[in-house]
């Protein structure tokens, strides 16, 4: 019978490590510990040691997975991607009518870039575990306390986080893509369904165009999974996210041709990174690594164009917290979505 | 994609464990000399199972460590090959490092 200090230990480990992990790194080290019980001189001493050394390998164990999970990371895209809302704070330059400011949006694309990242390496079982507090902490800030926050262009509930000025809902997104993988691939449709609905009507209570569709586009993504090729959809749903965007801020009908122009860079940008990131040519190095390296002097020129022709300031990828960090956490969603077909 | 080539603690592992033959994970830790530690050997032989360096040995039958296996680790002949790569390159490239003088 193993000791309820280490099966407490067990427990934990088990709710944070796959079972493979828990078999291979943490069942072995109990039964050490066990072994050594024996000769131990003192019980106490056996105990805390046993017990704060589990707690190491458990640690060692969630980091390991965690630089695996780094590893496959397409940084290749993810970079692609950073490019493309950095190119966003040059078109931003010198243009004090619009918001945010050039330092504001670099900002926002490193946080999104972060929150991406996490959103590509976080543990399944951790994401499971921190869940529902999540869901507690958006749910009573969307439904419960709707006077939390301040009012920008006629939306209510803008949390001003240092020099963030970012909507409540935005906050919930990167939760909602890891509950949409974890849900899909552990308890299926129906639950991911009646979950996501309920989701639904408290955005609604607070409507956010960009992050509706962001929303809606990681439900759609992630239903999707194990197609890698729907991820062809991320970047009709960015596109349209970007438009959508545009359109709020160029209500004047006589920019519907700097807004064409802005779209179809948009999409032709989308429809190149994507044909880079999924590796189909995974055969062919050199051909791969140009097509990336073709990718993002892309992304600039097609900028620097639009920024040229179109004389007002049109960011691909759009400007503001809310809608970076949601691109890049929606790109991340797609990768984990896609997992178990690439692998 | 996992990464081809082993890291000082793998080549360690693989020597002792073609030395040896079947070694507990805890044997690993005495015989090393201090190079592993006991935190992290498990999770190092884990990543070499998946590479296919080393397998745990058939003799897996419940002990008498509350009901729970033991297990003992064995080099595979993918690992044998690694090894012997491994130490191919050493002997060509220790040579190079020795000053010219």
């Amino acid at each position: 019978m193993i000791p309820r200090e280490l099966e407490r230990l067990l427990t934990l480990s088990k709710s944070l490590l796959d079972p493979q992990e828990v078999e291979r790194v943490i069942l072995p080290t109990i039964v050490d510990a066990l072994v050594e019980r024996k000769s131990a001189s003192s019980t106490w001493v056996w105990r805390w040691t046993s017990q704060l050394r589990l707690l190491h390998v458990i640690g060692t164990a969630l980091v390991a997975a965690t630089a695996e999970r780094m590893r496959v990371v397409p940084w290749g895209s993810l970079s692609s991607l950073a490019l493309s809302g950095l190119c966003g704070a040059v078109v931003l330059q010198g243009r004090t009518e619009l918001r945010p400011s050039p330092v504001a949006h670099c900002v926002y694309v490193g946080l999104a870039a972060i929150m991406a990242v996490i959103v590509l390496t976080v543990p399944v079982k951790l994401a499971v575990v921190l869940r529902n507090l999540a869901y507690a902490v958006v749910a009573t800030a969307l439904v419960v306390c709707p006077w939390l926050g301040r009012a920008f262009e006629a939306q209510r509930q803008w949390l001003a986080i240092g020099p963030l000025l970012v909507h409540v809902a935005s906050i919930g997104v990167p939760v909602f893509a890891i509950f949409s993988f974890c849900t899909l691939e552990r308890r299926g449709f129906v639950r991911y369904l009646i979950v996501s609905s309920a989701i639904a009507v408290s955005l609604a209570l607070q409507p956010n165009v960009p992050d509706l569709c962001l929303y809606l586009a990681i439900a759609v993504v992630c239903a999707l999974q194990y197609k890698p090729s729907w991820l062809l959809l991320l970047t009709w749903a960015t596109s349209a996210t970007g438009i959508l965007v545009l359109l709020r801020h160029l209500g004047d009908a006589s920019r519907w041709e700097r807004l064409g122009l802005s779209a179809l860079c948009a999409v032709i940008l989308r429809m190149l990174w994507v044909f880079t990131s999924q590796q189909r040519h995974g055969g062919a190095a050199a051909t791969s690594r140009l097509l990336r390296a073709m990718s993002l002097g892309c992304t600039l020129c097609l900028v620097l164009i639009a920024r040229e022709l179109a004389g007002d300031g049109v960011p691909l990828l759009s400007a503001g917290a809310s809608i970076m960090i949601g691109v890049f956490v929606l790109f991340a969603a797609a990768m984990r979505a896609a997992e178990p077909a690439r692998r | 994609m996992t990464n081809p080539f082993p890291s000082e603690k793998e080549s360690l592992i693989l020597a002792l464990l073609a030395e040896r033959g079947v070694m507990y994970g805890l044997e690993l830790v005495n015989e090393s000399g201090g190079h592993l530690k006991r935190g992290t050997v498990y999770v190092t032989l884990s990543r070499m199972q998946d590479k296919g360096w080393v397998r745990v040995a058939e003799d897996r039958s419940p002990g008498s460590h509350a009901g729970l296996p033991r297990p003992r680790y064995r080099i595979t002949a993918a690992g044998h090959r690694v090894l012997m790569a491994v130490e191919a390159a050493r002997e060509l490239l220790v040579p190079a490092r020795r000053p010219l003088s």
